[in-house]
């Protein structure tokens, strides 16, 4: 620190100490404050020490997380969605035919869930089945969903389009729980 | 049923194109019209993505779902997978949006 700041530092002590103050109360007063500034430094150095540190940890946690899961449930997950919506894009139109929805079953039975299932498995910890519980639930609306194509009764259209929304929303609440695991990871 | 027309038989593409496209066919009065609309598309259209959305996101979200909307707006069977795989992302990102603003 040069001697212009010095000189600022202890002017500005003066005009607000007491006129009366003699000079060795000041060096007192100089000295206490000095060691209070050392004592906040010290204090922050450390604060800002150990929340980098933590955010280094939490970042490891987070990328043990993408090797042992992430990585694997992001593939099988952004597959299963570009697979599912070739099949919701062919049901824009009401006017497909017999044949085509006939095709459609055939592609929804295809079209399974366990490679996300089991790798939701892997990430679940004992006594946590919110995840299968979504993956279960997205399966049964499949099923629905190729019944109502299957038999094509009245309103087969809307519904299978309800279908396909309420199967949006399902796998955007299963990435959701599994960003918050990934989130709260520790190894 | 009553038709509405995308009018362009060549490449078109923009949000700001397909928004004026949809102040023409008035698609904001039409939405709430109780009609259900078959959805014309001539002969050589093809769009970007932005363009559908200028057009059609709003529609996504005056009818309040995927199954209302495309209940309204009966498109054609016929459409490439090109333009339905637009279209069907078209409708998720509405319906995000619609979702995004009634949880403020």
């Amino acid at each position: 620190m040069d001697n212009s700041y010095n000189n600022e530092v202890i002017e500005l002590i003066k005009s607000i100490c007491p006129s009366n103050t003699s000079t060795s109360e000041l060096i007192a007063i100089i000295s206490a404050l000095s060691a209070l500034a050392s004592a906040l430094f010290a204090g922050a150095s450390t604060y800002f020490s150990r929340q980098s540190n933590n955010a280094t940890k939490m970042q490891s946690h987070r990328e043990s997380f993408d090797k042992i899961y992430g990585n694997e449930f992001e593939a099988e997950f952004k597959k299963f969605k570009t697979d599912f919506s070739l099949i919701s894009a062919a049901l824009i139109s009401p006017k497909a035919n017999k044949a085509k929805t006939d095709q459609l079953v055939i592609d929804t039975k295809a079209l399974s869930i366990d490679p996300v299932r089991r790798v939701c498995n892997l990430m679940a910890s004992q006594n946590d089945d919110q995840l299968s519980k979504i993956v279960d639930e997205i399966e049964a609306k499949f099923e629905q969903m190729s019944g109502i194509l299957a038999l094509r009764s009245t309103d087969w259209h809307k519904k299978s389009n309800q279908m396909i929304e309420d199967i949006q929303k399902k796998l955007v609440s299963l990435n959701s729980v599994v960003v918050q695991k990934r989130y709260n990871y520790v190894p | 049923m009553d038709k509405i027309n995308l009018q362009y038989n060549k490449y078109v593409a923009g949000k700001p194109f397909g928004e004026r496209l949809r102040k023409e066919l008035e698609l904001d009065k039409v939405d709430f019209d109780g009609k259900i609309y078959e959805v014309i598309i001539p002969e050589g259209f093809s769009s970007n993505g932005s363009f559908i959305e200028g057009v059609f996101v709003p529609s996504v979200g005056n009818c309040g779902s995927r199954a209302e909307f495309v209940n309204k707006y009966q498109f054609p069977e016929e459409m490439s997978e090109d333009f339905s795989i637009k279209l069907e992302e078209m409708i998720i990102y509405a319906l995000r949006l619609k979702n995004r603003e009634n949880h403020g």
